[in-house]
């Protein structure tokens, strides 16, 4: 088999991709402060924005951790919505019981529970990927239902559909000096808030930004966080995330080097399915302080997209989980601004369809400028996005995010395929 | 130890005894002192040893495939077929000789529209370049593919499906929008007879087959449309010598009325034996048009890795 | 590459393609590993009920009772009704490995639209009905579109796109039904779009108790398999399911199968709230209108591994089931175990089935090689 690699589109200069990324986020962000100055919508890059989308982003980034694990080893996991439906339930519960930390082990452990069955389902009795995740979802959704029913209903506050609140919640800091976080006693000035209010072009919205990440921020998603790097290094710098990812590429291969290819395809999916307890869990205990049925709301699928879209890497995932978290942040502070990312998105495409026509790359370049037309309009004329509307706006993101980058991304070799041992070719 | 194969060279090197059986029952049992190769093959098939050569040319004038200019981009956007040009006349077996990975795959799969490619195909003088894959068929141009069981079979299905696909548009096996379901099974029968495909009945499904018998059936599927041209990629790849001659017999058969081949084949004995001329292919250009006659296996081993590298005249 | 018989391919082509090679023995077999598997889910939920503290006995004396109660029986048909459009909507793209999992979205958009168009027309009866029919089609066909565009030009896989359509489907529809559709002459809870005149309902079987479109349900299923086991077109759908690679070498447009299967799915998804519609309400209302049905389909097919009959016997067992529920509450058991017992229902029956199917295939192979060496004298 042979291994492409991923050629980025053709450009003149030569930047190293990390550089590459960097000028491209800044450029972004000067954008969006332009469209800020321009439309007067502070909520764009407020603090307060991008602290909501942190928190709606840690959960989306996880479900899509919880894909990549279970991708990089071979198996699909479609499964990974009804994984993190166990964790709000059992995450839920646990810090209803016994506080927020218990809480998220309840989570983790009621999401490797629905890797586990899949694992079986898949692995043991070599079941189709897909279908076993269908019935994953199905079982969680009706399983934690009748859980409920069992445990919650006479409970106060508790019924069928949603758990008793719970008591006590998971700190927040607020980093000192730069968001006016004590020290000790004494108080710190809030730099960054400073500097937000200000409302300069770039330097508030950096600040604004970085403040949001600062200010209110939990440690739980600060601990959620780090597991993107420690995803990255385990599955790339470790003799075990090796193994993992050859059971995923070649396991013809792998196994006959000596790698247990089972094995190692049920603990991944463990851990998958830890991580989307995790995402579940995050959603009953931080987002909110109880269960509620439907709490993930498809957040399982849009992981998976992200995992997608972010090329089955980690730093990936949690870009994609990032303007998943944005558009949904957006969403809840400032509904109302939603029409100033119509001229966001006509600014972005019309520099991106400019510059793609003077690359002479016709398709894309028509493309971009429709697309900032139609946004222009969409500017000028829509004075507010019925509320029914914007609920649907992360769903249609993934699409047209899906729609524009699936097409160079490349998946692990194997995800999907079943492995017989001794089934070469 | 029982050693089980049906390469004999094998056979006969690892062998102190050897017991030749055939359709379940032993025929013969001898040991390597007492036996060569070809004495060994013939046991197996049970008539004189098939061998791919005895050629007689009946090469007409008339062009049935040309090639021109074909351009392939690969996965890895480099040309996995590089401008290449090929012309195979009525009655003539063009050879393309290369170490695998070469071209060779692409070279097919755009000839039968499965991959985009520039340049031109035309099959009898009509232009098949914009041609869906079964628009090509329609023209007469006909494939047994390189993997059986990936490209060329629905290994879950009867056999009597599987000479279906590929042919189901065809008015003799459907009733108005319905599959003549009896129609389909009398011809696959036919089929099974006559290109001695052994099964219990066209019923049975294909993985119960042999890799032999699965291969001839593909190609009495592909034969029976009566193709003006035919591109064979390893007909006789990972079959027995028995089924080897029966494919053999069946496309020299269909050469000598008209057919134009095309053969991809990673068998040398077979490529020389087969082919009127040998186009090689390295990197994804032909490198080279040899006469069968004037070259041993060898020195086309030479041509294939690149050692050798000659224009086409 | 050896010259013993070869493994078969995915399991997915196994679980979806029943091999008609051995027509009745295959059926045996089917049937058998369904009902153990069924045994098996009961004694599951059998487990789980009595882990949890409660006494699966009287849960499934209550289910032997409500067997023989023919108000019961009539209300498993009305509730198995929609579940056969469903099932057969997600068995068609399952021919070919598609997964339409955007059943739900397409059958309440279609829902909405018919209404709409049905309280707008007056034409006479049958016509009436019809035209009302006519729309849920195409609306049903039209919204699992666009999942076909995606995936044959953007190459977006249909599940991730048919459920992210299910959500934009449900607020969509929210949008346009309080914007544009909904009938203000009502207040509260009970919101609807305008009733549809007296010609374009579907009249009872049963007064009250079961709607003609039973039989349409019935009539969709035999049309499915007449389509998918006896026509051309049936062949290349299930040839893209049993090797997609084969189909599109030997000339079966993948891309042309994939929107023609779609489409036909989501068209007979559009069925799903018809009887709803036609035989019930009379509107759509966003509490009137069922919701669910389209994932409870998926459960269904797979029961009846996408086979027609398979289907109906699934749609009326789960639709059985369901019945019993208001039962179950009222003895102290929980309701939502019978959708926990579907679930399990479905994952021992896909289980069971994958392992008797290796096995007959194993059995088949042998038996072929076993025919060949008795008759190789002949």
């Amino acid at each position: 088999m042979s291994i492409t690699s991923i050629s980025a589109s053709p450009t003149n200069v030569t930047l190293s991709p990390r550089m590459r990324m960097l000028s491209i986020g800044l450029s972004l962000v000067a954008i969006m402060s332009v469209t800020r100055l321009w439309t007067g919508f502070d909520n764009l890059t407020s603090s307060g924005t991008i602290g909501a989308a942190l928190r709606l982003t840690v959960p989306i980034m996880l479900a899509g951790l919880a894909g990549l694990w279970a991708e990089r080893v071979g198996i699909l996991n479609i499964g990974i919505e009804g994984m993190m439906i166990l964790g709000t339930w059992f995450g839920a519960f646990g810090a209803w019981k016994y506080g927020p930390w218990i809480g998220f082990l309840f989570a983790i452990f009621g999401g490797a529970l629905g890797g586990l069955i899949h694992a079986v389902a898949t692995i043991r009795f070599n079941i189709d990927q897909v279908i076993s995740g269908v019935v994953m979802n199905l079982l969680a959704f009706f399983g934690v239902r009748y859980l409920s029913e069992l445990v919650f209903v006479g409970q106060p506050q508790g019924g069928i559909s949603q758990s008793p609140p719970q008591s006590s919640a998971i700190p927040k800091v607020d980093v000192p000096f730069l968001a006016g976080g004590p020290v000790g006693s004494s108080s710190t000035p809030d730099a960054l808030g400073w500097l937000e209010e200000r409302g300069w072009f770039l330097i508030a919205d950096l600040s604004g930004m970085t403040r949001g990440l600062m200010s209110g921020l939990s440690l739980a998603s600060f601990i959620a966080l780090l597991l993107v790097p420690l995803s990255a290094w385990v599955l790339w710098r470790t003799s075990f995330g090796l193994r993992l990812r050859s059971s995923g590429e070649a396991p013809e291969a792998a196994e006959s080097l000596g790698v247990n290819v089972i094995r190692v395809r049920y603990i991944a999916l463990l851990i998958s399915g830890g991580f989307a307890g995790l995402g579940g869990g995050f959603l009953s205990i931080i987002s909110s302080s109880y269960y509620r049925q439907g709490q993930t709301a498809g957040r399982g699928f849009i992981g998976l997209a992200t995992m997608i879209f972010g090329n089955w890497r980690p730093s990936g995932i949690l870009g994609g989980a990032a303007v998943f978290g944005y558009s949904e942040g957006i969403k809840l502070v400032a509904g109302g601004s939603i029409t100033g990312l119509f001229l966001f998105i006509f600014f972005v495409s019309a520099i991106v369809g400019l510059i793609s026509l003077l690359r002479r790359q016709m398709r894309r370049g028509t493309t971009g400028i429709g697309v900032s037309v139609i946004s222009l309009i969409a500017y000028l004329t829509v004075d507010e996005v019925p509320e029914s509307l914007t609920q649907s706006l992360p769903y249609l993101i993934t699409l047209i995010v899906l729609a524009t980058a699936s097409q160079r991304l490349r998946p692990p070799a194997k995800a999907g395929v079943p492995y017989r041992p001794g089934g070469a070719h | 130890m029982i050693f089980i194969s049906h390469k004999l060279d094998e056979v006969l090197q690892v062998s102190n005894d050897i017991t030749v059986m055939r359709q379940g029952t032993t025929v013969a049992e001898t040991s390597p002192g007492n036996i060569d190769r070809s004495g060994l093959a013939e046991l197996m098939v049970g008539s004189e040893l098939p061998s791919p050569a005895g050629r007689t040319s009946v090469i007409k004038d008339a062009v049935r495939l040309n090639v021109e200019n074909l351009t392939v981009i690969g996965v890895e956007g480099r040309p996995a077929v590089d401008d290449a040009s090929l012309a195979i006349r009525s009655g003539e077996i063009v050879g393309i000789a290369g170490v695998e990975g070469n071209g060779q795959y692409e070279l097919c799969a755009a000839l039968l529209g499965l991959m985009p490619s520039t340049g031109t195909v035309s099959v009898d003088g009509a232009d098949l370049t914009k041609a869906t894959t079964r628009q090509r068929h329609d023209a007469g141009l006909a494939y047994i593919p390189f993997d059986r069981h990936r490209e060329g079979l629905m290994l879950n299905a009867p056999l009597w499906e599987n000479t279906l696909l590929g042919r189901e548009d065809e008015e003799q096996f459907g009733k108005g929008p319905l599959v003549d379901a009896a129609s389909i099974r009398a011809y696959t029968v036919d089929i099974i007879k006559r290109f001695g495909v052994l099964t219990p009945n066209e019923t049975t499904p294909a993985f119960a087959l042999s890799g032999g018998n699965q291969q001839k059936l593909i190609v009495g599927r592909t034969l029976t449309t009566d193709p003006r041209v035919l591109v064979a990629a390893h007909p006789t790849r990972g079959i027995d010598v028995g089924a080897q001659a029966a494919v053999w017999d069946e496309i020299r058969r269909a050469r000598d009325n008209g057919m134009a081949v095309l053969l991809v084949s990673a068998d040398l004995e077979e490529l020389l034996g087969l082919s009127d001329s040998i186009a090689v292919m390295f990197d994804g250009r032909i490198t080279a048009t040899l006469n069968p006659d004037d070259i041993t296996a060898s020195e086309l081993g030479n041509y294939m890795t690149g050692v050798h590298e000659e224009v086409a005249s | 590459m050896s010259e013993t018989a070869t493994a078969p391919p995915g399991p997915l082509a196994k679980i979806l393609t029943p091999s008609r090679a051995s027509g009745l023995r295959t059926s045996g077999t089917t049937l058998a590993s369904s009902l153990i598997a069924v045994i098996i889910a009961l004694g599951i939920s059998a487990v789980m009920l009595f882990i949890t503290g409660k006494d699966p006995v009287t849960a499934f004396t209550i289910l032997t009772d409500t067997a023989q109660n023919t108000d019961k029986l009539l209300e498993m048909m009305r509730r198995a009704t929609p579940l056969i459009f469903s099932a057969t909507a997600v068995a068609i793209g399952f021919k070919m490995n598609l997964f339409n999992i955007g059943v739900e979205g397409q059958y309440l958009f279609a829902a909405l639209m018919a209404a709409e168009a049905g309280s707008h027309i007056s034409l006479p009866g049958p016509l009436h009905v019809a035209a009302i029919l006519a729309v849920a089609l195409m609306s049903g066909a039209a919204w699992a579109g666009i999942s076909a565009y995606l995936k044959v030009r953007k190459n977006i896989h249909e599940v991730i796109s048919t459920i992210m359509l299910n959500y934009i489907a449900l607020s969509f529809i929210q949008w346009i039904f309080n914007s544009f559709f909904r009938d203000d002459s009502v207040e509260g809870l009970n919101i609807k779009t305008t009733i549809i005149d007296e010609s374009g309902r579907l009249p009872d079987l049963v007064e009250g108790r079961l709607n003609s479109m039973f039989v349409i349900a019935l009539a969709v299923v035999a049309i499915f398999w007449v389509v998918v086991y006896r026509s051309t077109f049936g062949f290349k759908l299930r040839a893209s399911g049993y090797n997609a690679t084969a189909a599109s070498t030997a000339g079966i447009s993948a891309p042309k199968m994939t929107v023609i299967a779609l489409l036909l799915s989501g068209a007979v998804a559009g069925l799903v709230a018809m009887q709803s519609v036609l035989g019930e309400t009379h509107a759509y209302g966003p509490s009137a209108t069922p919701i669910q049905l389209g994932f409870a389909g998926i459960t269904v097919a797979l029961l009846g591994r996408n086979h027609p009959v398979g289907i109906v016997i699934a749609a009326l067992l789960f639709g059985f089931l369901d019945s019993t529920s208001a039962q179950l509450q009222l003895a102290d058991v929980p309701n939502s175990i019978v959708k926990v017992m579907q679930a399990i229902i479905v994952l021992t029956v896909v289980i069971v089935n994958e392992a008797a199917v290796r096995r007959t295939n194993i059995k088949t192979a042998e038996r072929a090689r076993a025919e060949l060496a008795a008759g190789s004298g002949a």
